[in-house]
């Protein structure tokens, strides 16, 4: 019989004897862990260590509960940089004058085949989330990953359904559902201290344009093959592979989908039936004319509810930057540094026992490796992640095809509309599916 | 002339792909589409992103759509169309193809180069005869190209592909097998569910795994699993738990065997227990967490029992979180487990086990979770939240009857309790409760009264309980404001407050005449009113403070008469500040209103008074309050404090009321005979109504507006230049008259940024933009030099770069006349609008007309704010080489060359006699000062002193140049805010200038010089003697002042008269270096003197420092100018002398 931690959780895999050889040279005593010892940190791998990826590695590595044991990303400099980085860390930490323990791959399925691993941060671009998910989740690991949750639709009904048919603790990076002030903004409008909800603003950065670049042989060092992935063959630039791919609909829908994803969510929170009841959307972007990016760069979209919730989503060139619900009675502001309510009073108001209380979080990445111990849903898990997706996703193809679209929650589908659906999936290159 | 022309290809565009265009119009589609064909990657994507807008567009008509459709089919068939086309084209065949394509696109799909496009745009496309063409090639094709096939079929979730599917059940090759079985997990019928079985018995993949002991591949089972899902979905769930049975068979690898048991959760529900429980029994702890986890989604009271025995056996957060399963599952079968829990050692599961029975308890409950609501911590807060959420039949009853039977803690826990849960009938309870011995259960019955209770029996009792002072008045009054608006009858209000302050100790009355004052009325009033008469100190103070407070103006006389004659300071200022309140709100308007405000005036007779008045006036945005504060400007002991409320009622009503602004103001000319405010008074009311331009405004063409720029830009043509044509871009498409130069907005979009117009004059904020910005001149003359200037501002921060091109008006290629430039950018840096010139080669237009072209390089487009065309005189042009441009006004630092240009100097002219060489340094300043206008007067001044001879830099990059050492003092004539400061070569250089026995002179706003973004150089006040400290009120108003001479021996200001200035007096100067003081004025608004010129030595060096100059009309004044003529010859070392 193998051990039991005290949180019910097993890390058994470590004390077993072969894994505890295969995995010796990568234990690390307690002591730099904050007495945490080996069979009770979680091993953590990193797919995609770029600039976010980056920052999910240097969160972990100052966390005494977690140890990182490899990193993956198709672009060698990247990758052999964050396991310089792992490697030194730990180095420094036993005063070892070396130490190596981070796994390198460019293949992620050779760092989900590591058993020691528990916990996988992707950060990725979007086009991969699905794949990144899906495989993570299958391979037994837990995973925070970074919105947008998927490119498609159809990719997040995907994920759904494989997080929830193996059980496996995921948070998606969207990380105003572990700060206070949104949930206290959100717990207002539920309650409706601000009277009957009718309108809510949604405002966030817009995207950009980019140069046009001359396709170019493959530099060394990068797999493109992986870093494509699903998404269909195009010649290598020098201005795609990092950053730029966000405004380039091959690899995201622009910031209108993977900035947006942030405040719509927080609209969704305060406004559930954004997300319950059928959507009257319709709306005006501007794309560029010219270049590589062909995601838009500025949009206008509203949404209607049957109930009445007028939503407004914008660019923050068109609004401020932020989320205003406003109600019959007031009206509520967050954003990243602002709460701001009319009447000025809604700020101090304590939600009484039998109110809606919403989920209680104070840090995303703690909030998912204590629901990693305890087994329960993080802040913001997978139906979130794929609803507050669906808001964007639904925003940008009434923004393409420049009418009037109406989507229908129940049915996951637009409600007699061909075009419109056909965009809600995309075929993956040979030989990816999902 | 203006005139307003639209975009023109996006609309014509737009037009031709609706119904019915017309033949010119399609031409457009057609252009695009022979543009299309030649794309390849790398080459301009202008036509991709332009199609897409149609294609967008097209799909709101059937027959649109299928024409689009049909003419991007027709490129896939031509030989001349690139790979990068077709790709393009078939993604977009995967938004608008239809069965008319099908046939073309399955011909594709037996071309390895072009299959998998053809694929996607079938997939896409999805209708039977697209699958058919999809399967039919899926049974030709073969390795990657097959799997491929396989996957889009899968997605389709095309029931059709069974059959063949199943046929490659027996396959060997792995992935083949596995993409085929995915593809049947998508479909997820009842026959793919089958075929999948039998798969798993016949594939040859699986079979050599089963032949090496090892389950089949995680991918296939996945696949299974994913099946069985849509098979529960689709309500087949027999099928669905045949699979997970089979998948949690002991041989499986973990994960798939748990996902299998939660699988048979939802597939067999209630019945699915056993296996649940089976699955407790394991020995590997994920299994058994598992287990349990789904034990509380098994439906049914079977399972609720089977986490109730489990209640013993757990420990810690193990159990913890069982308890919190069952409170969620909310069968109260689980009762029983979960009480005895109650006592548990562990106060985490205790407040567990309370949460939990809020959902699964009773009304016998009350008593108990009530006494631990009355402890100190623990799980306290979950009793009392339990005791608020407790459901059921009896509950509100039960809280209430226990009041008597538990200790104060828990009493005061349940009257919240009660409170919580509006339970109307607890009013004997409350009163009872409201003479209990414990003050917590009083107050707690005392602010339950505000919420339930019944307001007639709660009334009275709340007034005894503030008579007798047993529970803390502040509570208590609340409560009793908030029972009397709940009182019915409005008439029973008031009277118990009188009959309980007529009976109240000294010590109780502030309590009822603050409930009086938030009730109001008549009675309450006169109440209030008797209670300034009392002999207690304490009544009185209160009786003051509800007047003050008072919620309509009834009380106002009494408030009057307060403001003469209390003794007390504090009494008359609260009344007076009540009295203002209650004028500004006057329900008898504006004459009410100023009869209230000269009474008033009349009653403050000392200046303190009276400063106090204006001080509220000041902040009455009323004409009545502006004439009676502008009646005291003659109050010579209030005048100062009575300019300063005039100038700030003016300003508050100069939008809302100009015209009575504008009349006060005349008439305060006429009286109190101050040129200077009145002169701030128009300015205020003048800026107060320029109108704030919004987005819409901004971008219609006006005329008037453009006319007023033009004759600014005209007064700064370069010598030799006038202005011939100006576009205030967005708003302007074309300026200039025939037969002269015309300047025309090409290709582009108009828009305004928001709120532009706060940071910087609004003719930045509106903006031509779009991909490519181009222009044209025409009528250009040969013979002549002609400059092009414009305006640029990356206002939204969107990172902006561009270059700017020029190329002759009837053909040729374009020349890069400015390198990629970053805008300034002012979300992020505050940066602000920039301007540049550019001198044109003549032969660019030889034919008369040239073309301007800014291209984006960075950011999501190019935008231009204003562009405009300097032209010289006859016979003026000169050969420029290109390309070329005049030295960059205000460039930021991105564009700076890493090794600075030399700096050109404007060489003074030389004569006989100029022997001491000054040099003014600017280039650079705050926007408010307009360094190209006040440096040519600085100059003449200057050079009416015949020993100097002076020159000007326009860059602070000389600074950095040995060449300033040819200088005997320098003129620091700038103030660089922002980054870039000229850097530590620049310091470092002026620094050893100065110790070396030069002299340096700053004028104005140079004492904030060397900020460097936030980053100031430290040394720089010690340099200056004195410098900017922002944390010090600026300066005066702009306005004239007399400058006194406090040194007259020294030699810059000996035998000086005094002189007056209208200028900013600076009173923003900080640091303690020694200084000697020469010239001081008094601020007008806090009465002290500043100085206004100092000298110091620095080393060998003389620094001479005059804060004076805040434009160039102030360097015109005679007595200004000569103090800056002699500080400069004595900072250069030579005698000053007088002109």
């Amino acid at each position: 019989m193998t051990t039991r931690s005290a949180t019910g959780l097993s890390r058994r895999r470590f004390l077993s004897g072969a894994v505890a050889a295969a995995a010796a040279p990568y234990i690390i005593p307690g002591h730099i862990f904050a007495g945490t010892a080996p069979s009770q940190r979680f091993g953590i791998g990193v797919i995609g260590v770029g600039g976010r990826g980056g920052d999910h590695m240097r969160t972990c590595l100052g966390r005494g509960d977690c140890q990182v044991l490899a990193v993956c990303d198709p672009q060698q400099a990247k990758r052999d940089g964050a396991k310089k980085l792992v490697e030194g860390h730990y180095a420094g930490k036993t005063g070892a004058a070396a130490y190596a323990g981070c796994g390198s791959f460019s293949d992620f399925r050779e760092l989900l085949a590591n058993p020691a691993i528990d916990c996988i941060f992707i950060a990725s671009p979007e086009n991969w989330h699905a794949l990144h998910l899906i495989g993570s989740v299958k391979a037994g690991k837990d995973v925070y990953c970074e919105k947008a949750m998927t490119l498609t639709h159809l990719e997040g009904v995907a994920v759904c359904d494989a997080v929830r048919r193996y059980g496996r603790v995921v948070q998606i990076g969207m990380q105003q559902r572990s700060w206070g002030i949104f949930r206290q903004a959100c717990e207002l409008v539920r309650n409706q201290y601000v009277g009957k909800l009718h309108t809510v603003y949604v405002s966030v950065p817009g995207g950009q344009a980019l140069p046009n670049a001359a396709p170019k042989p493959v530099p060394p060092g990068l797999d493109y093959d992986m870093w494509l992935g699903p998404a269909p063959y195009t010649p290598y630039n020098d201005l795609k592979c990092s950053f730029n791919w966000y405004f380039m609909s091959h690899y995201c829908v622009g910031w209108i989908q993977s900035w947006g994803i942030h405040y719509l969510d927080v609209a969704q929170w305060g406004a559930p039936s954004l997300c319950t009841q059928p959507l009257e959307v319709q709306g005006e972007a501007t794309f560029p004319t010219d270049g590589l990016a062909d995601d838009s760069y500025r949009w206008k979209v509203t949404m209607d509810t049957a109930d009445g919730v007028h939503t407004i989503y914008t660019d923050d060139t068109q609004g401020k930057h932020g989320v205003k619900f406003i109600g019959d009675k007031g009206w509520v502001f967050v954003n990243r540094g602002e709460f701001k309510a009319e009447p000025a009073s809604l700020l101090k108001v304590k939600i009484r026992p039998d109110e809606v209380h919403l989920y209680e979080a104070y840090d995303h990445h703690q909030c998912f490796f204590d629901c990693v111990r305890s087994r329960k849903d993080p802040s913001a898990p997978v139906e979130v992640g794929h609803s507050g997706n669906c808001l964007a996703i639904v925003s940008d193809a009434a923004t393409r095809l420049q009418r009037k679209v109406t989507w229908d929650w129940a049915a996951q589908r637009f409600i007699k509309d061909e075009e419109a659906n056909r965009m809600l999936s995309r075929p993956m290159r040979t030989p990816w599916t999902i | 002339m203006t005139m307003r022309r639209e975009p023109r290809m996006l609309l014509v565009a737009l037009v031709s792909v609706c119904a019915g265009a017309l033949a010119g119009e399609a031409m457009q589609l057609d252009d695009a589409i022979a543009e299309l064909k030649a794309y390849d990657y790398g080459k301009p994507g202008k036509v991709l992103r332009a199609l897409e807008r149609m294609i967008g567009q097209a799909t709101n008509d059937p027959q649109s759509k299928a024409k689009m459709a049909e003419r991007l089919a027709a490129i896939l068939s031509d030989a001349q169309t690139s790979e990068a086309a077709k790709l393009y084209a078939c993604q977009q065949l995967h938004w608008v193809g239809t069965d008319a394509q099908v046939a073309l696109l399955a011909k594709m799909l037996d071309d390895p180069k072009t299959t998998e496009m053809a694929r996607g745009a079938l997939q896409g496309i999805g209708t039977g005869s697209a699958r058919a063409s999809l399967r039919a090639a899926m049974e030709k094709a073969q390795g990657d190209a097959q799997i491929g096939l396989i996957n889009s079929l899968g997605l389709l979730s095309d029931e059709k592909s069974v059959g063949i599917l199943a046929k490659l059940g027996n396959t060997a090759d792995a992935k083949l097998g596995i993409a085929a079985a995915k593809a049947l997990a998508h479909i997820g019928s009842t026959a793919a569910a089958t075929a999948l079985m039998e798969m798993g018995k016949t594939a040859g993949f699986i079979e050599a795994r089963a032949a090496a002991k090892g389950p089949p591949p995680t991918e296939f089972l996945d696949a299974l699993l994913g099946c069985a899902e849509r098979l529960v979905a689709g309500k087949d769930t027999a099928a669905a738990a045949d699979i997970y049975q089979r998948l949690w068979g002991a041989g499986n690898p973990k994960p798939v065997r748990i996902a299998a048991l939660r699988g048979l959760v939802k597939a067999r529900q209630a019945e699915a227990l056993p296996t649940v429980l089976d699955a407790m029994k394991s020995d590997d702890p994920d299994l058994h967490a598992a287990a349990m986890g789904l034990l509380r989604q098994v439906p049914g009271p079977a399972a609720t029992a089977a986490l109730a025995e489990l209640v013993g056996k757990l420990k810690g957060a193990a159990l913890a979180s069982l308890v919190e399963a069952l409170g969620l599952r909310g069968d109260k079968t689980a009762l029983n487990a979960v009480l005895p829990l109650l006592d548990h050692e562990d106060n985490g599961i205790r407040a567990a086990a309370i949460t939990a029975l809020a959902t699964l308890g009773d009304a016998a409950l009350v008593e108990r979770v009530a006494q631990i609501a009355g402890t100190d911590g623990g799980p306290a807060k979950a009793a009392q939240a339990c005791l608020s959420r407790l459901s059921g039949q009896g509950v509100d009853a039960a809280v209430l009857a226990a009041v008597d039977k538990v200790p104060p803690a828990s009493r005061a826990a349940l009257i919240r309790a009660a409170t919580d849960r509006r339970i109307s009938d607890g009013t004997a309870t409350l009163l009872k409760a409201t003479g209990d011995d414990n003050e917590a259960v009083r107050l707690a019955a005392a602010e339950a009264m505000a919420v339930i209770g019944a307001a007639p029996q709660c009334y009275p009792r709340l007034m005894d309980l503030l008579l007798n002072g047993t529970v803390p008045p502040e509570p208590a009054e609340k409560a009793a404001l908030a029972v009397a608006n709940r009182l019915t009858d409005p008439q029973a209000r008031v009277g118990p407050v009188l009959a309980a302050l007529a009976a109240a100790k000294p010590a109780a009355k502030p309590s009822f005449i603050r409930i009086l004052r938030g009730l109001s009325g008549a009675d309450a009033l006169s109440a209030v009113r008797a209670a300034l008469a009392d002999g207690d100190a304490g009544v009185r103070d209160a009786a003051v403070r509800a007047l003050a407070d008072w919620a309509d103006e009834a009380p106002a006389d009494d408030l009057l008469k307060l403001v003469k004659e209390a003794p007390e300071n504090t009494h008359r200022v609260l009344a007076l500040r009540g009295y203002l309140r209650m004028a500004r709100s006057a329900k008898g308007g504006p004459t009410e209103q100023l009869r209230m405000l000269q009474q008033v005036a009349q009653v403050a007779t000392t200046p303190e008074a009276r400063k106090l008045l204006l001080g509220g006036l000041g902040d009455i945005p009323e004409v009545g309050a502006l004439q009676v504060a502008g009646a005291m400007l003659s109050d010579a002991a209030v005048q100062a404090e009575a300019k300063v409320a005039v100038l700030k009622i003016a300003g508050g009503i100069a939008r809302t009321n100009q015209a009575a602004a504008r009349e006060a103001v005349e008439r305060l000319a006429a009286t109190a005979n101050d040129a200077a405010l009145t002169e701030q008074l128009r300015a205020a009311i003048e800026a107060a109504n320029r109108p704030e331009v919004g987005e819409q405004e901004a971008l219609k063409p006006d005329p008037k507006r453009s006319e007023e720029l033009k004759k600014a830009l005209a007064k700064r043509a370069p010598k030799g230049f006038s202005l011939a044509c100006y576009l205030d871009c967005g708003a302007d498409m074309a300026d200039g008259a025939k037969g002269g130069p015309v300047l025309k907005a090409g290709e582009g979009k108009a828009y305004f940024f928001p709120e532009a117009d706060r940071a910087a004059h609004y003719r930045f904020g509106t903006v031509w933009y779009g991909g490519e910005v181009p222009f044209a001149a025409t009528g250009l003359d040969a013979k002549k030099a002609y400059q092009i200037g414009f305006s640029w501002w990356d206002h939204d921060g969107g990172g902006r770069v561009e270059s700017v091109w020029l190329a002759p008006g009837k053909g040729g290629e374009f020349k890069e006349a400015l390198k990629a430039t970053k805008l300034p950018d002012f979300k992020n840096n505050q940066e602000m609008p920039a301007e540049f010139v550019i001198a044109v080669p003549p032969n660019l237009y030889a034919d008369g007309s040239l073309r301007i072209a800014f291209r984006p390089h960075a950011g999501p487009n190019a935008v231009v704010s204003e562009i405009w065309v300097w032209e010289g005189g006859e016979g003026s042009a000169k050969d420029v080489p290109m390309p070329t441009m005049d030295t960059p006004k205000e460039q930021p630092k991105e564009t700076k060359p890493a090794a600075a240009a030399p700096v050109e100097i404007k060489r003074g002219k030389a004569e006989p006699g100029r022997a001491t060489k000054i040099l003014v340094v600017t280039g650079i300043d705050y926007p408010g000062h307009k360094w190209r206008e006040t440096y040519p007067v600085v100059v003449a001044d200057l050079t009416e002193d015949k020993r100097l001879l002076v020159d000007v830099a326009e860059s602070l990059e000389i600074l950095c140049s040995a060449e300033i050492n040819d200088y005997a003092a320098l003129i620091i004539h700038f103030m660089n805010w922002e980054k870039p400061d000229p850097g530590e070569k620049a310091r470092a250089n002026l620094k050893a200038f100065v110790e070396g026995g030069k002299g340096i002179v700053l004028t104005h706003f140079a004492c904030g010089a060397f900020q460097d973004g936030g980053n100031p150089w430290p040394e720089f006040p010690k340099l200056a003697g004195r410098g900017w400290d922002r944390k010090l009120r600026g300066h005066d108003p702009y306005g004239k002042f007399q400058v006194r001479m406090t040194d007259v021996k020294h030699a810059i200001t000996e035998g000086l008269q005094p002189f007056e200035v209208t200028d900013e007096l600076y009173t923003c100067l900080g640091g303690d270096t020694p200084i000697s003081v020469l010239a001081v004025a008094t601020s007008k608004v806090d009465k002290k003197e500043y100085p206004m010129a100092f000298v110091l030595d620095y080393g060998k060096g003389r620094v001479f420092h005059t804060v004076l100059g805040h434009d160039a009309q102030v360097w015109k004044t005679a007595g200004a100018a000569e103090l800056l003529r002699r500080g400069t010859a004595w900072a250069a070392g030579i005698a000053p002398v007088a002109k």
